[in-house]
């Protein structure tokens, strides 16, 4: 395709996605409009409208993506089987994280790197900000470990240069993006790509190899970034979200590429980066301020893609690349935390959004970044302002006019408001029935265990992200505010594990959400008792929510939410559990604890 | 006889911990990161833009500066 067939292609999608978006808002809203407005037009009404409109665009944006997603997705590109003439390296940022588990890892995707006799145009570093210093102590005795693991001692005993290395820092200014860039002005220039990764991240080495002819063949690519799966879950919260993300987040992201063009996303790690094109346009300043608005940028990634884009590089996703992995949350309260993270990195980039030069697209994925944290926000209102409005509703009056001989029923919009519900609750779903339907007639199902056990899939994890839902809508109205009033959330290692909670730790979680369930229930009771029925599903799950936390972190085992690499297991994967099955069976370095280190 | 052999084995294991803490500090030596800088220029994100008082400010004193005939 020409460049000038693809900006237009880009151009006609967004333009498509975003009107068809608005105009399912103001059709909402001017519905909600004729309902609320029934008996008499007030001041509430309008909020509502408001309201309706910027929730429904919402949702119509993130269907919008999915429906663009199925109409461009298509056969993935064969294979480029160009010569590797660059050298990469592999950079694993660690913080605070298991290192005999995380070095493994390392280990794993060199096998697979080896494998296709590409050693020589790779080298790995491990960059750990580690602020705890028997933990830094631990790492460096598991790097001695990988050291020998990987016979460095031969390479080095022989003039070569290490393929490892490792750098830890004493005091992690910048954070990650400050890590990745401490090692780009340190080393930099011995490399034409880099591979950033998370502690979590796997990769097969095959697919490390496609990015990198990518790139080669690609001189004004800055940075490729691929869509990775969520593997190793094993709680019910966690598998619900590895299947969504196995099965859903594929169209997603082919309709954000659709749409991104050349200024896509960068989602921080499983990413390959030009290190010239990111070491000449990606140092983050510091915002003036404290945080949580000022200091250093939290959501680096997205700043980063845009600074890339600004410069005159391409940023891309490539979702038919496979082989790239990531662990998830196993429960909501991790995921919470992580989410708490991610709202004040997004909310942070109101002051990024001017940055001057920035294309039109980019200022808008950090729109699109913000809204999505203060869109709970606006359900919140619109629930409140009915709950108002209808405490606030006039007497119905059969005779408004004076003396007059008939009364007159005030006409009934009700069904409006049904049709409204009814729409978004169809754009939760439409989207989800239509890729089911596509990967059927694709056979991408059978990935799945097959179309009845993918749709039993779907509809429980339908149902459990129902009841989650107002749970997490507590979780993140709490962290917008926390970030409105200036608290800084900091900046929380990781937890990993299988994530099982006990009933006392959901509680204590979640207690102050069943007040508010609790509160919810009693307001509509006394001043707006017909509304109940509808502010069931949402205060009903509030009032239990401990259990619903302890529940979802409950083991949980295929065939429900099988995902293709729980039916065939992907080398690398199963390379990191001999790896890390031979460490722990031989014997630990000298110092180092080996109890966690369980294939 | 048993304190003679415990006081063997913690004299076996200190040896054995001043080898390998000898053999790591080489290896992290050996694997340090490469000496190899890329300057990272740093970006502009933050347009100072003067606040309202600042123009404010900034008028009066035009104004001032006019007035005097300067």
């Amino acid at each position: 395709m020409t460049g000038a067939r693809a900006l237009s292609n880009v151009l006609t999608t967004r333009a498509c996605a975003i009107l068809v978006s608005v105009g399912l808002g103001a059709g909402a809203a001017a519905l909600f409009l004729q309902f609320g407005a029934a008996d008499g037009y007030q001041m509430v009404d309008g909020v509502r409208a408001a309201l309706v409109f910027v929730t429904t665009f919402w949702l119509a944006w993130g269907a919008m993506q999915a429906i663009a997603g199925l109409i461009a997705s298509c056969q993935a590109p064969e294979p480029l089987r160009s010569p590797i003439t660059t050298r990469t390296a592999i950079l694993m940022p660690v913080y605070n994280e298991d290192p005999g588990v995380v070095f493994a890892r390392v280990a794993a995707m060199d096998d697979g790197i080896a494998l296709l006799g590409l050693t020589d145009h790779f080298d790995f570093a491990i960059l750990s900000d580690t602020q705890d210093d028997k933990l830094g102590a631990e790492e460096e005795d598991w790097f001695v470990h990988l050291w020998d693991d990987r016979a460095q001692e031969a390479r080095t005993s022989i003039g070569l240069r290490p393929q490892f290395f490792y750098r830890r820092r004493h005091k992690n200014t910048g954070r990650k993006a400050g890590n990745i860039q401490d090692f780009f002005e340190r080393s930099g220039a011995n490399y034409d790509f880099a591979l950033i990764l998370d502690a979590d991240s796997l990769m097969e080495g095959s697919t490390i190899a496609e990015l990198v002819r990518r790139m080669q063949a690609e001189p004004k690519l800055g940075l490729l970034q691929t869509l990775p799966r969520v593997t190793g879950a094993q709680s019910r919260f966690g598998r619900a979200m590895q299947f969504a993300a196995g099965f859903y987040s594929p169209v997603f992201a082919q309709g954000q590429a659709a749409m991104q063009g050349v200024a896509g996303p960068f989602w921080g790690h499983n990413a390959l980066i030009r290190v010239r094109a990111f070491a000449e346009s990606c140092a983050l300043p510091e915002l003036s301020g404290p945080a949580p608005f000022g200091g250093h940028i939290l959501s680096h990634d997205y700043v980063e893609a845009a600074l890339l884009a600004r410069a005159g590089w391409s940023v891309r996703v490539d979702p038919d690349l496979g082989g790239s992995f990531e662990e998830g949350p196993e429960n909501m309260i991790d995921f919470a935390k992580r989410d708490r993270r991610w709202c004040q990195g997004n909310l942070q980039h109101v002051r990024v959004i001017s940055a001057p030069g920035l294309k039109p697209w980019s200022r808008f994925v950090f729109f699109q970044g913000i809204l999505s944290y203060i869109a709970p926000l606006f359900w919140m209102m619109f629930l409140a302002s009915n709950l108002y409005a209808t405490a606030t509703a006039p007497e119905t009056d059969f005779f408004p006019e004076p003396f007059q001989l008939f009364p007159v029923f005030p006409s009934d919009q009700t069904s409006k408001a049904v049709g409204v519900a009814v729409g978004v609750f169809g754009l939760l779903v439409f989207p989800k029935v239509l890729i089911l339907v596509d990967a059927a007639l694709r056979g991408r199902v059978i990935q799945f265990g097959g179309t009845w056990i993918a749709l039993r899939g779907m509809v429980l994890e339908l149902v459990m992200s129902s009841i989650n839902a107002p749970i997490m809508l507590m979780w993140q109205t709490r962290a917008v505010s926390q970030v409105l009033m200036g608290r800084d959330g900091g900046w929380p290692a990781q937890t990993r594990g299988d994530g099982r909670l006990t009933l006392r730790e959901a509680f204590s979680a979640g207690w102050w959400i069943q007040i508010w369930g609790v509160a919810v229930i009693a307001v509509t009771h006394l001043f707006a008792a017909n509304l109940m029925l509808w502010v069931l599903p949402i205060s009903v799950p509030l009032v239990i929510a401990p259990l619903v936390i302890w529940a979802t972190s409950l083991p949980s085992r295929p065939p429900v939410f099988l995902t293709p690499e729980e039916f065939s297991v992907p080398s690398v994967i199963a390379d990191h559990h001999r790896i890390m099955g031979q460490w722990a069976h031989a014997q630990a370095p000298i110092n180092a604890p080996s109890a966690r280190l369980t294939a | 006889m048993d304190a003679q052999m415990t006081i063997k084995n913690a004299a076996v294991f200190t040896a054995e911990k001043t080898d390998f803490d000898g053999r790591k500090a080489a290896i992290m030596r050996d694997a340090a990161l490469p000496d190899a800088p890329f300057a990272m220029p740093r970006q502009l994100i933050e347009v100072s833009r003067p606040s309202v008082a600042d123009t404010l400010l900034d008028w009066v004193r035009g104004f001032g500066l006019m007035a005097r005939g300067r």
